[in-house]
């Protein structure tokens, strides 16, 4: 090899010389370009860690929280800030995964310096999150994993929960459906922490109220093939389908379920929903009963909210708020007015305890907003809502018939019986 | 002239030993070179597969996940020590490794390397679905190490027991390496009939190879569940699989033996660094390892060490020959028989 | 039993649209001896064409125009980069289409966003359709069909034009090309181009069933190998047979035991691979080391 090279190239400069000499001022050049990224200045602003999934089974979702996060902070910001320093969110992609989910969380808290992280649509990133912020003494809140344990047995004195637990919403629709449409039901579960949690509480609540099971079956997240799972239905005849899956998950389920017939044939219900799956689905396929933890049409007083969110995303997806947004926004916001409250923006302990005992009025949500303090769970208005027929629908946002409406605390565990035991500060 | 100096581990040693104090001036955080030397351990015993044998296994995320959930029953259910859950750890990721070495290693070429991913794919879906056992998704949590007073929770305590492990491995592997059990396998890769005609079963050299690379991946698994504090069965997936199969390439790993360290310090310097100013690094990582298949077969590593037009070394080997570091193609000694 | 049989349908469905990968694979892996993993993008390029022109073209056009577009998409790649590693170590092949389908999984990302896409299928093929014995998908059925016959167009070309005894010449050893006497390098790029047309129909048909994600194709890549292992490479009754078996096999796990149908499929590819490693039909071919 070595002779090949000096008949060929003796008398002029090595190719390959050359092209080690460009790699090498390559890499120079865009390190020194990129340096001032990498190093995210932080000393003027106060940077809030936003882990949320931008990618995988509950990409929609995420896009929805962080508009509502946005909302929140710019709010903030126009009215000079927090503790007179301007808010800026640092956002990673947790892909709905775990393991990214901590990655990235590590990576804002040892690499960003952060001390508050926000976000969580997918229990099972919450938990993990979670842990880093226990390890890390960082404050975290959850804006929509619903996952019981998050406040249970998985509680941690860092970690707040903005959304209803699996608990309340079950509770929720398993009181209303068992009355007013049947008592036979067929479980449909999402075989991730999320699904499995209400799963459990779904059977609990029958048993409790003379209900029967007919029969469940587990679906691998990320399914994207429900024929042979839907035909099983059929073949049951439950009075109730109950949808314990979400996401894009959900939405291919209820389009094959609309392509077979099934959602036609048998009533709906689910522990919970997101307004966007029925608005990914449409009106003619998205049926079915559920709790949400907000509504835009769900009272008068959320109308000033839907301005905002219309006055600053004009070109959104969707054009009006979501519960995921909404719950983005007052996340956002009851942890601003906790670092308000506590006077500091890195003492984390002194806001923690701002933030247990934390209170306020939220118009967006027809009322009060308050933290339970020996579980962080938070506690306000939630709906029970039905998938509206094309026929009697508002506008072509109003997807929904709000059936009832009633406050977490009214079905969530009571202080006694709850399984958290929070650790000293 | 003869080139007295310190054998390049000494110098590998020496960058990551006083690497904490220079790592936040380039934006980068103690706890990512405690990964880049988990990593390096992962694509160092890949490498005593690929390097050896010529065999690619895009199913080494197997024995690394195997690792990494060993450690956590270890602290979950047996004992809070940390040296007792490294070992099991790493032993589990050695028998795991064997057992399927059984099985598939008399096979070569892609029918191999499909074996190794529907192994691989077996223990992922394992990893996934045996809920109870191992947390499914959602990984299975655990606490802290402490080692008498020292907290493992701390980065610079944590990335200097880290470091203690990588020099052990850099030790270990090279020594096979040079040793005889390790030119025998070097013959067999580059010649398997004329091996085996000089009387070596092959198969038992390939197993060996195989065993001690799963080996040292139990044990980056291990040490990877003690700095994430939770073992996750991703890496068992055979796509996740390949990130070592690239990185080892990369860096040099077909032609040199510290290549994979090499390899492993881009990857994960990309994916924690550059994905602060874009998410698409992997755009980035993927045309980069294009490059260098088509351009670079002897990966970063071998380009680096290249020989200049006149068949001597590269400039600027000659240069760190000067401060002692022994580099490169030495002049043989009279009657010694050198292994390239 | 309605059950059984819509399940039944479900995996022939399945089975055939493996069926388009694995035989565009099988072909490439037979005429070019190159493993191409990077039909596991150009999958995923023709569901995500298909994203962005029906809404200007509607589904007709679309099904026709985005396939073509992504077989010009492969042959660019074939040209650019695969034409470097014909000859060498089949390794090589293996590892540049990785580097590729990870860079340009990346590029979907970029240009088509990370979340993914639900797709319906065109309001003509809505629905649900009386099959007299029971009820099953309209757009199913039509995919089936559709599929089944260009198989079948695919079979001809194979076995009744000169071209296509070439190609299948080739297949069985690709110096069979040149003592024909025809351009080995241009029916290379012809059996590349179409083996990438096929992979991209494969997603079109793909992206209204099962909704468009950037990783997709990586998700249909593994099955399609076992497809060709199983049924023998460079065999096309073997590729059929083993898409067939594969697709059955899978969509009847799901029925018994859903938390572990991904295994069947790699459970059924480590048995061949130890057991009768050249596939039910197939011949000594490139993936032999």
């Amino acid at each position: 090899m070595a002779t090949e090279k000096k008949n060929a190239f003796s008398a002029k400069i090595s190719r390959r010389q050359v092209l080690k000499g460009a790699l090498a001022s390559a890499a120079t050049v865009s390190t020194i370009a990129m340096w001032p990224k990498i190093l995210r200045a932080a000393e003027e602003t106060l940077q809030i860690g936003v882990v949320s999934p931008a990618s995988g089974n509950f990409g929609d979702q995420g896009a929805s929280e962080r508009r509502g996060m946005e909302m929140a902070v710019r709010e903030f910001n126009a009215k000079g800030g927090v503790l007179g320093k301007k808010v800026e969110m640092l956002v990673e992609d947790d892909q709905t995964n775990p393991m990214v989910a901590a990655r990235k969380a590590r990576a804002l808290v040892q690499r960003d310096k952060v001390k508050f992280m926000i976000g969580g649509i997918s229990s099972a990133t919450c938990v993990a999150v979670g842990q880093v912020a226990d390890l890390e003494k960082v404050i975290y809140v959850i804006t929509n994993g619903n996952a019981e344990d998050l406040t249970g047995a998985l509680c941690n004195r860092y970690m707040f929960r903005v959304p209803f637990d699996s608990i309340s919403c079950c509770a929720f629709m398993a009181e209303y459906v068992l009355k007013e449409i049947g008592k036979k039901w067929y479980m449909f579960t999402h075989d991730y922490k999320g699904g499995q949690d209400s799963a459990r509480m779904v059977k609990k609540l029958l048993a409790k109220n003379g209900g029967t099971l007919l029969g469940e079956t587990m679906i691998p997240m990320g399914t994207s093939d429900f024929s042979a799972y839907l035909l099983k239905v059929r073949e049951v005849k439950p009075e109730v389908f109950i949808t314990n899956v979400y996401g894009t998950d959900f939405i291919n389920l209820m389009k094959q379920a609309y392509e077979f017939g099934i959602s036609k044939e048998f009533p709906m219900a689910s522990p919970l929903k997101d307004y966007s799956d029925a608005w990914a689905l449409g009106p003619n396929i998205s049926k079915g009963i559920a709790p949400m933890e907000w509504y835009h049409y769900g009272h008068p007083g959320a109308k000033a909210f839907v301005e905002a969110y219309q006055k600053n995303f004009p070109a959104a997806a969707v054009p009006i708020p979501e519960n995921t947004c909404y719950c983005g926004y007052v996340g956002m916001k009851a942890l601003f007015l906790a670092i308000i409250k506590a006077g500091t923006a890195t003492d984390t302990k002194k806001v923690v305890s701002a933030f247990e005992t934390l209170k306020f009025l939220e118009p967006a949500n027809d009322g009060e907003v308050y933290v339970q303090e020996w579980d962080h769970q938070f506690i306000q208005n939630y709906y029970l809502v039905q998938a509206k027929e094309e026929k009697n629908m508002k506008d072509r946002t109003d997807l929904f018939e709000v059936l009832k409406i009633a406050k977490v605390s009214d079905y969530t565990l009571k202080r006694e019986e709850s399984a958290c035991k929070l650790q000293k500060l | 002239m003869k080139a007295v100096g310190r054998s390049p581990i000494f110098f590998v040693g020496l960058i990551f030993f006083i690497l904490p104090l220079f790592l936040p001036l380039i934006g980068g955080y103690t706890d990512l070179g405690t990964e880049i030397m988990i990593m390096a351990i992962y694509a160092l015993a890949f490498n005593m597969l690929l390097g050896f044998t010529g065999l690619m296994s895009f199913g080494h995320g197997a024995y690394f996940g195997t690792g990494a959930y060993f450690l956590a029953f270890t602290q979950l259910y047996l004992t809070q020590n940390v040296w007792i859950g490294i070992l099991f750890g790493m032993l589990a990721g050695g028998l795991a490794t064997f057992l399927v070495g059984l099985v598939i290693i008399r096979k070569s070429g892609i029918y191999f390397s499909l074996l190794t991913v529907a192994f691989t794919q077996v223990f992922f879906t394992i990893g996934m679905r045996w809920t109870e056992v191992t947390g499914g998704e959602n990984g299975l949590r655990i606490g802290s190490y402490a080692i008498g007073s020292l907290d493992l929770k701390e980065p610079l305590t944590l990335y200097y027991f880290v470091f203690a492990f990588f020099l052990f491995t850099m030790v270990v592997l090279n020594k096979i390496t040079k040793s005889p059990v390790g030119r025998i396998m070097k013959a067999n890769k580059y010649n398997r009939d004329r091996t085996m005609a000089l009387g070596y079963n092959i198969y038992r050299y390939r197993l060996f190879a195989l065993t001690l690379s799963g080996l040292f991946s139990g044990l980056a698994g291990a040490l990877s569940t003690i700095r994430i504090h939770a073992a996750f069965a991703e890496p068992m997936n055979w796509f996740a699989s390949g990130d070592v199969v690239m990185m080892t390439i990369l860096g040099g790993g077909l032609t040199n033996f510290f290549g994979p360290i090499l390899g492993a310090a881009i990857f994960t310097t990309l994916q924690d660094l550059i994905s602060t100013v874009t998410i698409h690094w992997m755009f980035i990582f993927g045309l980069l390892f294009v490059s260098v298949i088509l351009f670079m077969p002897g990966g970063i590593m071998g380009f680096l060490m290249e020989e200049d037009q006149k068949g001597g070394q590269a400039m600027w080997i000659r240069i760190l020959r000067l401060v002692g570091l022994k580099l490169g193609r030495q002049k043989p000694k009279k009657g010694e028989i050198i292994s390239s | 039993m309605e059950y059984f049989i819509g399940q039944v349908f479900n995996g022939l469905l399945l089975g055939l649209l493996y069926a388009l990968v694995a035989l565009g694979l099988t072909l490439i892996l037979g005429v070019m001896e190159v493993i191409n993993f990077v039909h596991a993008v150009l999958f995923a390029l023709g569901a995500y064409f298909c994203v962005t022109l029906i809404p200007y073209l509607g589904f007709w056009p679309t099904l026709i125009i985005a396939p073509l577009s992504v077989g010009l998409v492969g042959v660019l790649f074939e040209t650019l980069t695969f034409r470097r590693v014909y000859g060498k170590d089949p390794n090589y092949s293996l590892l540049l289409a990785f580097g590729l389908v990870l860079a340009f999984t990346e590029v979907i990302r970029m240009i088509w966003g990370p979340a993914g896409y639900t797709m319906n299928p065109p309001p003509s093929l809505a629905g649900s359709i009386n099959l007299g014995f029971m009820q099953y998908s309209k757009y199913r059925v039509f995919a089936g069909l559709f599929t089944a016959g260009l198989i079948g167009l695919m079979w001809a070309f194979l076995e009744k034009t000169p071209y296509g005894m070439v190609i299948k010449a080739g297949v069985s050893d690709s110096e069979m090309i040149g003592a024909l006497g025809k351009n080995l390098s241009r029916v290379r790029t012809l059996v590349y181009g179409i083996g990438a047309t096929f992979a991209g129909i494969a997603g079109v048909l793909l992206a209204s069933l099962h909704g468009v994600k950037p990783d997709m194709g990586i998700i249909v890549i593994m099955p399609a190998f076992v497809v060709i292992v199983v049924g023998g490479v460079g065999s096309f009754w073997g590729t059929i047979i083993g898409s067939i078996l594969v697709g059955l096999g899978v969509t009847l796990v799901m029925m018994i035991a859903p938390r572990f149908s991904d295994i069947a499929m790699f459970v059924l590819l480590a048995i061949i691979i130890l057991k009768r490693p050249r596939g039910l039909m197939g011949e000594k071919s490139g993936l032999e080391a």
